[in-house]
């Protein structure tokens, strides 16, 4: 290749868009035409401030979200740790227990009740 | 070393500092990717954000190729779907809603060039615009980015050249180059 390469040429060459035969005849022109670096070299740039798209901003890490399956695992856990819960406080429950205490019941002996009204009593 | 596939695995088993290092390492180009195709920046923190939840919860095994490709798809398809709903927001007479979030792009960059940057690629057709942002910004190979888009690689390639060729046009005509 004797003539300078075209810059459309140039171009796919950079971006990796032609064939391996011929860009392996662009390369070696390449190697001794220092017109065809410098037109090269324009296409890089001009691939590097199309590429160069960098707002700045600040990233913030969320926490990382836990999935559904994972809140269902959690949901059993809890579930799981309040039916042992109750069962042991059933058990011990039932092994503490003290002896029943029996109420007697105590009557009052009195006076019988007054059934007609002189048996009352005036305030004063 | 450790590929972020594995610090993914970690992550979708409850690991905060895989979380943390995935969330660091390719958030800011997700962001700057879906910025470009719909157009806000606040809009493309909340798909990259959406983009990195889907993965977490995406059971699917992809421990083959580029990482960084597989996430930009995920926001890549997200930020699309946003873009269209958007559009019909607008076409439906309540263009107002669509507006209140859509600040345009280059108003919120600091630096001259980035707004320049930033209308000359919304200049683009879409096809054009979408092939630069997967190429340059998500990472993706012709062949990924051709399974994306549902084209040829040989379309893929067409598409990106003329992309570049008017998007330098472009930026030439501003004084950019």
């Amino acid at each position: 290749m004797t003539r300078h390469v075209k810059n459309d040429e140039l171009l796919k060459y950079q971006m990796d868009l032609l064939e391996e035969g011929k860009a392996k005849s662009i390369r070696q022109h390449l190697k001794r035409c220092r017109t065809c670096r410098s037109a090269l070299d324009r296409a890089k740039a001009d691939l590097h401030v199309i590429g160069g798209f960098n707002p700045e901003m600040e990233i913030i890490v969320p926490p990382l979200p836990t999935s559904s399956s994972s809140r269902v695992q959690s949901f059993l856990r809890v579930a799981a740790i309040l039916a042992i819960g109750f069962l042991l406080g059933v058990l011990t429950s039932e092994s503490l227990r003290s002896p029943a205490v029996e109420i007697v019941p105590q009557h009052f002996v009195g006076s019988p009740p007054a059934t007609t009204v002189g048996q009352f009593t005036v305030c004063p | 070393m450790i590929s972020d596939w594995e610090y993914l695995g970690r992550a979708r088993n409850g690991e905060e500092e895989a979380w943390r290092l995935l969330f660091e390492r390719h958030y800011g180009a997700l962001v700057r990717m879906s910025a470009l195709i719909i157009g806000s920046i606040d809009t493309a923190k909340d798909i990259a954000q959406e983009a990195f939840t889907c993965l977490l919860h995406d059971r699917n095994e992809h421990h083959g190729g580029s990482f960084r490709a597989y996430v930009s798809t995920i926001a890549f398809r997200l930020a699309l779907k946003e873009k269209a709903r958007v559009r019909r927001i607008g076409q439906s007479g309540h263009p107002e809603s669509a507006d209140d979030s859509y600040s345009p792009l280059h108003s919120v960059m600091q630096r001259e060039e980035q707004r320049h940057l930033v209308r000359v690629i919304h200049m683009l057709p879409d096809q054009y615009r979408e092939t630069i942002v997967l190429r340059f910004y998500g990472e993706l190979s012709y062949e990924e980015m051709a399974e994306t888009l549902g084209v040829p690689v040989g379309t893929v390639k067409s598409r990106i050249f003329y992309a570049v060729k008017e998007c330098r046009k472009l930026m030439k005509k501003r004084g950019m180059l």
